[in-house]
């Protein structure tokens, strides 16, 4: 049970680290940037919300498959497989809480004061500039927001990492599918002392994000 | 699942068929879940209490690609990396996997390579898809057969269901169920009881 918990904060903690590195850019583009395709790259980065983690865990599988070009790549890489691995269920979280690490961010960048970007324009700062100085100070609270429901919704994840994980005891076996696994097995009593822990990591997660959502996530708006 | 294909062929009635595990739907009916036949895997304790019963067989092989086998050495084979196995712990198949392992004295040197599946035919799938190299599965009992697991059928309602639905069959020709870990429970349509006879 402990083996479980653990790599199911492992599991949280890398998705979440690699998600506010990926949202970052896409949360920019998708609150500052207009071009052609911006609703379909809207939409995509929404799916997950709305798609059955089954039918996720599908298409991450086929993408993961030894005889895939990801998969095959990796295999010649790191001479092991991607499918059934703790880095293939990164792969399948980090696609699979995208939207909940983009869209906090994305809302919070849009929040920033035109006239602050504007005054930042004139000083003739880039983007990197921009970012460092003026739009991250200002969106913290959406950063912080965006890395607790990133966590959150990771350790809660079961349907994806049941069909892509291959529930192997310390590698791939996270606390969700444990659980699943003790109720099947009639193990009532290690089963609701589990459910209970993962009941508190969720209220305490949301408490946070709810904390940071009280206050205005732009200082000064 | 094949045998409600026959069934619904000879009658006029649709069969529904509940798949899970046997603890899962075990403790459905024991809450009183609607299902007129239940088919547990395993020796699992099931306290029905419940005469109408019959036995039957499951089958259990070991696949490479698109070859099975019964030779459990080859699973050692440097070249195989990952082996799927129903979860031994849930699943009578992979129970049985397990045991057939043991005995063979391979499951200690194995375990690293294993990969666990839901039920057997998930084992299944992921052999079927080129996501592990080899997997224990569900065959035919004409097919490379490393084990069998029994099963049970319980008659759960007290309608009287058509005899050739049952009796006539002697235990040993009792179909295997397609499902292999995901015991079957048929759930026939109330129509059925006023059609049988």
């Amino acid at each position: 049970m402990l083996d479980a918990l653990i790599i199911s904060l492992q599991l949280a903690l890398t998705t979440t680290l690699l998600l506010l590195l990926i949202a970052l850019p896409l949360a920019y583009v998708l609150a500052f940037v207009s071009f052609k395709g911006r609703t379909v790259l809207e939409v995509i980065v929404a799916l997950p919300l709305v798609l059955p983690p089954t039918v996720l865990g599908y298409y991450v599988l086929l993408m993961i498959a030894p005889d895939s070009w990801l998969g095959s790549a990796w295999a010649s890489v790191f001479d092991s497989s991607l499918a059934f691995s703790f880095s293939g269920m990164v792969i399948a979280s980090v696609l699979y809480s995208l939207p909940f690490a983009v869209q906090p961010m994305q809302q919070a960048f849009r929040a920033v004061p035109k006239s602050w970007l504007e005054l930042g324009k004139t000083r003739g700062m880039s983007i990197k500039p921009m970012l460092r100085h003026i739009i991250l100070p200002a969106s913290k609270g959406g950063v912080l927001v965006a890395a607790a429901l990133s966590f959150a919704h990771t350790m809660g994840e079961f349907g994806v990492v049941l069909m892509v994980g291959g529930s192997i005891p310390g590698e791939t076996k996270v606390a969700s599918i444990a659980l699943f696994e003790l109720v099947e097995m009639q193990q009532q009593q290690e089963a609701a002392q589990l459910a209970l822990i993962l009941l508190a990591v969720s209220f305490v997660m949301l408490s946070v994000v709810y904390s940071i959502n009280r206050k205005p996530l732009v200082a000064g708006s | 699942m094949q045998y409600s294909k026959q069934f619904e062929a000879k009658h006029d009635d649709v069969v529904r068929l509940v798949s899970g595990s046997t603890g899962r739907l075990y403790n459905q009916i024991k809450q009183g879940a609607p299902f007129d036949i239940f088919i547990a895997a395993g020796s699992q304790h099931i306290d029905l209490d419940n005469p109408n019963k019959a036995m039957g067989y499951g089958y259990l092989g070991i696949q490479f690609g698109n070859r099975f086998t019964t030779d459990l050495q080859e699973l050692l084979q440097p070249n195989i990396h990952k082996i799927a196995i129903a979860n031994p712990q849930t699943a009578p198949f992979g129970a049985a996997a397990k045991q057939v392992l043991a005995q063979a004295g391979l499951w200690e040197k194995l375990t690293p390579k294993l990969v666990y599946a839901q039920n057997a035919m998930q084992a299944s799938m992921m052999v079927n898809q080129g996501l592990v190299d080899a997997g224990f599965v569900p065959v035919q009992a004409a097919q490379a057969v490393i084990t069998r697991i029994p099963y049970t059928v319980f008659l759960l309602s007290n309608t009287v269901i058509a005899k050739d639905f049952y009796t006539p069959l002697p235990a040993a020709s009792f179909p295997r169920r397609r499902e292999s870990t995901s015991h079957t429970t048929l759930s026939l349509d109330s129509r059925l009881r006023g059609n049988d006879r």
